[in-house]
């Protein structure tokens, strides 16, 4: 039996024992489960902002990984960290939403370059900058780069996920690299 | 504009003007706030609730509530010169409204507000700090400059006139109404229809499983508009010289298009420099892309 | 080596994943072509702002109470031995009939993001009993998330907004699935019924709410 938790929680602080928190999460433990999310939550929203581009269909991902994760729980075995699985959900769940539109863009005529930024906002810093240019990006380029530069997915891995040879993740992310090249520059 | 909304608009304009009746307690009240931070939760399930901002640093009430010689149901609550109130009618503990109230709040324009109805109509105007209002079968109306705006409501009619940041807009049957703009809009009814009249946004996706959703006017350049119906049927009627490039996935649904031959599912047609991405999804609802 | 043929293969370069012969080729290059120079900075500049960039970002409001919520909408039933156990509170409590039968669809749809792959949603709904016609397994369960509804001391006017539009919802959902059965291996079909079931947990929540608060 798992020793009751010393140190009480804060939001935002990975307990020590998160293992614990698991194992009662998976018993049906709301709080528990609560204090996971407050651990986690904070990666995910990244994740789902990222590949969305969208702050309201990030927060319906958010929501939905999470509701995910809690009924899912019980087929979740920890044979990788709690977060890396938590993370594959985020991922899938946010794919899944715009796999759909990666077809559109297939057939779509391509855009010589990218649409013009969608704010007339000043931009201060250069991080926002790059995310403006990452979320202007079209999908399927927008996903590669996310899930390679910015969350560190081999590109076997990303093909996986994404229903694509490894070859056109690579290709993918070359012209999202290209692209943001010539969106930062402009 | 549903018969309801406009029943919701002259009661409230008549009532406006006309005195306490019996059995009505006026209310005259008020609060000072502090400068900062301050957020209230209006509660008010029968009757109208009307909420403005403005540049002082207090709440004022005006307005009647039912119930006569004795206690009325109408509380206020919170400190002076703190920031957190609330105020509204009070209810049973079945949840039942212990009478109607006509409610006339001016709150410090950056506050953060709540509302609660059930069939009291909801009108707000330029109140910037946050929007949360909820309403079973009451309209809601909301203009001026709103910050995050979220609407949720069963039947009653929605209309949005607001610019904000984000916009949230649910309801069942409640009919939708879009003249605002915003960078990001998520719109969702089940069987209530939505209708773009003039509203501008970076971002929006606008769902419905058996509502008809219908955009008048121009999409802007760069926006990522996304439609999905079950059934309803998708209609834009755009304004001259569209620029989009517009993608459409059906299973079943007629498409048809004054833009030349329409496209096939699963396939997409560019109109001027396509320069906006709109994606139309539906199960068997028909499409048309038409001029305006 | 030419200034194209240096500019088609950077990825690999930066990634040291080029042979030593083709290596040494761009290296060589570089040495004497100020603009490849300046366009491999350029690149790993840009790496170096996208490693940068927070890896955690918070949600602009607290979604805690929204998660909360949708876990009651559906609460997790285990398939095997252990029991349910409803949650203490205020909130409404499911029957445990309408739980059951939501399983059915939340067991699926664990299996959909788990796998990574919509088909396995269209495969599991087929395999389970009646999930192919318009359910019988759905049916029931609006007729019990009604009655507890009706429980809850929700008005009738509520509940008979409800009650049509859950019939609206239903209706899609089973056309749905008649039409994932013919085409099981259709992304856009069960992305469209995910989407259609989130709407029906949606609609749910929305009614519950007109209780809470105040």
């Amino acid at each position: 039996m798992h020793a009751a938790l010393a140190v009480p929680l804060q939001a935002g602080v990975l307990p020590a024992v998160s293992d614990d928190l698991v194992a009662r999460a998976r018993e049906g433990d709301r709080a528990a489960f609560e204090a996971l999310y407050r651990a986690h939550a904070g990666r995910v929203y990244a994740l789902c902002l990222r590949l969305s581009a969208d702050v309201l269909r990030a927060e319906e991902l958010t929501q939905d990984t999470f509701v995910q994760a809690w009924r899912g729980l019980r087929a979740f075995r920890g044979e990788s960290a709690f977060a890396s699985w938590l993370h594959r959900i985020a991922v899938n769940a946010a794919l899944g939403t715009h796999r759909a539109s990666e077809r559109r863009e297939r057939r779509v005529l391509p855009l010589a370059e990218p649409p013009q930024g969608r704010s007339d906002a000043v931009d201060t810093g250069l991080a926002v900058d790059l995310e403006r240019a990452i979320a202007s990006l079209p999908p399927g380029a927008r996903a590669t780069f996310v899930l390679h530069d910015i969350e560190g997915y081999a590109h076997e891995e990303i093909a996986g996920m994404m229903g694509v040879a490894a070859g056109t993740s690579k290709a993918q992310l070359h012209r999202a690299r290209r692209l943001l090249r010539e969106g930062l520059t402009r | 504009m549903s018969p309801r909304l406009l029943v919701a608009i002259a009661v409230a304009a008549a009532l406006g003007t006309a005195a306490p009746l019996p059995g009505q307690t006026p209310i005259r009240t008020g609060r000072a706030t502090a400068s900062e931070g301050v957020s209230l939760r209006i509660l008010n399930l029968e009757g109208s609730i009307r909420v403005s901002g403005w540049d002082r640093d207090s709440i004022d009430v005006t307005g009647t509530a039912e119930g006569g010689s004795t206690r009325s149901g109408f509380y206020i609550a919170g400190q002076s010169g703190g920031t957190g109130f609330k105020l509204g009618m009070d209810v049973t503990a079945e949840g039942q409204p212990v009478g109607a109230a006509r409610l006339d709040v001016r709150v410090p324009r950056r506050s953060r507000v709540w509302i609660k109805s059930n069939a009291a109509s909801i009108e707000v105007d330029d109140v910037r700090g946050g929007l949360d209002l909820y309403s079973v079968s009451g309209a809601v109306r909301v203009s001026g400059r709103a910050d995050q705006l979220s609407v949720e409501s069963m039947d009653g009619d929605v209309e949005i006139i607001a610019a904000s940041v984000w916009l949230k807009v649910k309801t069942a049957d409640g009919r939708v109404l879009l003249e605002g703009s915003a960078d990001d809009a998520a719109v969702s009814t089940v069987s209530g229809a939505i209708v773009i009249e003039g509203g501008r946004y970076a971002r929006a996706r606008f769902e419905s499983v058996t509502g008809g959703v219908e955009l008048r006017g121009a999409i802007p350049r760069g926006g990522n508009y996304s439609f999905e119906t079950h059934s309803g049927p998708v209609t834009l009627r755009l304004a001259p010289d569209p620029d989009a490039t517009v993608s459409v996935t059906t299973f079943g649904g007629e498409v048809r298009s004054e833009f030349g031959p329409a496209p096939a599912s699963g396939g997409s047609i560019r109109l001027g420099d396509g320069e906006a991405e709109v994606a139309i999804r539906t199960f068997r609802g028909s499409v048309a892309l038409r001029r305006r | 080596m030419s200034c194209d043929d240096v500019r088609a293969i950077l990825d690999a370069y930066l990634a040291d994943e080029l042979e030593t012969a083709e290596r040494r080729a761009v290296t060589a290059h570089l040495a004497s072509c100020a603009g490849c120079r300046s366009e491999v900075q350029a690149w790993s500049e840009l790496l170096e702002r996208a490693r940068a960039l927070p890896r955690s970002i918070e949600p602009p409001r607290d979604l805690w109470p929204d998660v909360d919520a949708a876990l009651d909408a559906a609460p997790v039933v285990a398939l095997g031995a252990a029991p349910w156990r409803p949650r203490a509170g205020l909130r409404p409590v499911w029957l445990v009939a309408a739980a059951l039968a939501l399983v059915v669809v939340t067991a699926a749809l664990t299996t959909f993001f788990l796998r990574e792959s919509d088909t396995l949603l269209a495969r599991k709904l087929k395999g389970m009993p009646g999930a192919a016609s318009p359910s019988t397994e759905t049916r029931p369960a609006s007729e019990d998330l009604l009655r507890s509804l009706e429980e809850q001391n929700l008005p009738p006017e509520t509940i008979a907004i409800v009650q049509r539009n859950l019939a609206v919802i239903d209706v899609a959902i089973a056309e749905l699935e008649a039409a994932l059965a013919e085409d099981p291996d259709n992304r856009e079909l069960a992305r469209m019924l995910v989407s259609t079931h989130r709407k029906r947990d949606e609609l749910i929540q929305g009614a519950v709410r007109a209780k809470e608060g105040g």
